[in-house]
């Protein structure tokens, strides 16, 4: 009887409705989202942050160019290696500063229509020529540190709000700098939020994505009261699906932390390659 | 918005001829290509590989008189399909199936229908005891379909 039907049935047409893992307004210009870039795709990320200063080098403004490569090697894996070059510190001359890690697994995904939930847990680690100078603690390369924390993302239609919490330790040889009561662990935290302006309604993969973002960066010291809390709206165009270029603006709200700066620009641009890793 | 990935990687599947996509619905409309072998599996591997996940597939088919009954199996193509929750009918013409695999719908609404049927096929997606009485090979793929 199944024989028959074989013959005169014909299977014509397949509808896939599929959910995804990352969404543009969740591609935070500071921050990371929980959620993961598409399994077997690369990265490569420019960077250029400045810092108008306000600590030893009064006045000046610094700046700081990362080059990051980022793999996502399966749908709950993504590494990120980079290096980074400055004029921070003591030299005043561009040169090579720090190498980070960075790594980050997505471990709860809970998907619905016009929305989603993800959790994933990230480790950063980074090896830096810098001593420890400053009272905010970062993993961007200011000083050796590492920083482990967790991420919460959350997906409502065209808005993504996430939360991120961890905890920097500052390692290595930084710590043998001269002044004693210094910070050297620190609870960080950030919340992020992206809205997704245009396109009002999708017609092609090659429609320009804009987003805007608005986040709060905060940090507190754990061996030592001190405090501070930015504010970092900014800017964002995704051409093509794969190309983003960022612009934000980094500003203390307020803080007692003796910090290098409390203000300063960050400008990024990204290419992602679908499918580079894939054997 | 990176659905590009997916449909870059559905484009590749050899049965695969035509891809429409509705981006709002974050949905893609397959037209397979007649006389090719149709693997559903590779569909949602390929999707998940995208780093996205399948939310439903539902598959158009054609039939002429087909006879269907609860906790049934039919083959399509060369492709073993189980009937769950659904009442005995004829069908005719175009008909439209939905997958219910734990691997074409969430885990919640996948569960819903296992909860709908005794038979172990449900639970692996390979021809158990229950489907070999039934004229099914062992270990023979079986989707799990409901109209």
């Amino acid at each position: 009887m199944r024989k028959r039907f074989q013959i005169m049935s014909l299977l014509f047409l397949g509808l896939i409705t599929f959910h995804s893992e990352v969404i543009s307004q969740e591609l935070y210009v500071f921050g990371e989202p929980a959620s993961n870039m598409p399994g077997k795709s690369l990265g490569l990320k420019y960077s250029l942050k400045t810092a108008k200063e306000i600590g030893e080098g009064l006045g000046y403004t610094s700046s700081r160019n990362m080059l990051k490569a980022q793999f996502g090697l399966s749908k709950k894996w993504m590494i990120h290696p980079s290096v980074t070059f400055s004029d921070m510190y003591a030299s005043r001359k561009m040169k090579f500063e720090s190498f980070g890690f960075y790594a980050k697994y997505r471990f709860l995904s809970i998907d619905g229509i016009h929305k989603h939930f993800r959790s994933a847990l990230f480790l950063k680690s980074v090896l830096s020529k810098n001593d420890l100078k400053y009272e905010e603690l970062t993993t961007d390369g200011d000083h050796t540190a590492i920083q482990g924390g967790l991420i919460l993302t959350q997906l409502i239609h065209k808005l993504a709000l996430s939360a991120t919490i961890g905890i920097n330790q500052v390692t290595g040889k930084s710590k043998a700098y001269a002044f004693a009561n210094f910070n050297y662990q620190s609870f960080n935290y950030s919340f992020s939020s992206g809205y997704l302006m245009l396109p009002k309604k999708y017609t092609s993969f090659n429609q320009p994505n804009f987003n805007v973002y608005c986040e709060l960066i905060g940090s507190s010291g754990l061996d030592r009261k001190v405090s501070f809390i930015d504010m970092a709206p900014a800017l964002q165009v995704i051409i093509k699906s794969n190309t983003k270029i960022n612009v934000g603006y980094r500003f203390q709200l307020s803080g007692n932390a003796y910090r290098m700066a409390n203000t300063g620009f960050l400008l990024s641009f990204e290419k992602t390659f679908l499918n580079a890793l894939k054997k | 918005m990176c659905a590009r990935s997916v449909y870059k990687n559905l484009e590749g599947l050899p049965f695969v001829d035509k891809i429409d996509t509705d981006l709002n619905a974050s949905s893609f409309l397959i037209s397979f290509k007649p006389q090719v072998p149709i693997d559903l599996d590779a569909l949602s591997k390929k999707v998940q590989e995208a780093g996205f996940s399948v939310a439903a597939i539902n598959l158009d088919i054609k039939v002429d008189e087909m006879k269907v009954e609860n906790d049934s199996h039919i083959t399509i193509d060369k492709n073993v399909f189980h009937f769950i929750n659904i009442k005995s009918q004829k069908l005719n013409g175009n008909i439209n199936l939905k997958l219910v695999d734990p691997a074409f719908v969430s885990i919640k609404e996948s569960k819903k229908y296992m909860g709908l049927t005794k038979m172990a096929c449900m639970k692996t997606g390979k021809a158990a005891s229950c489907c070999l009485s039934l004229g099914v090979k062992s270990d023979t793929r079986i989707f799990h379909v409901t109209i």
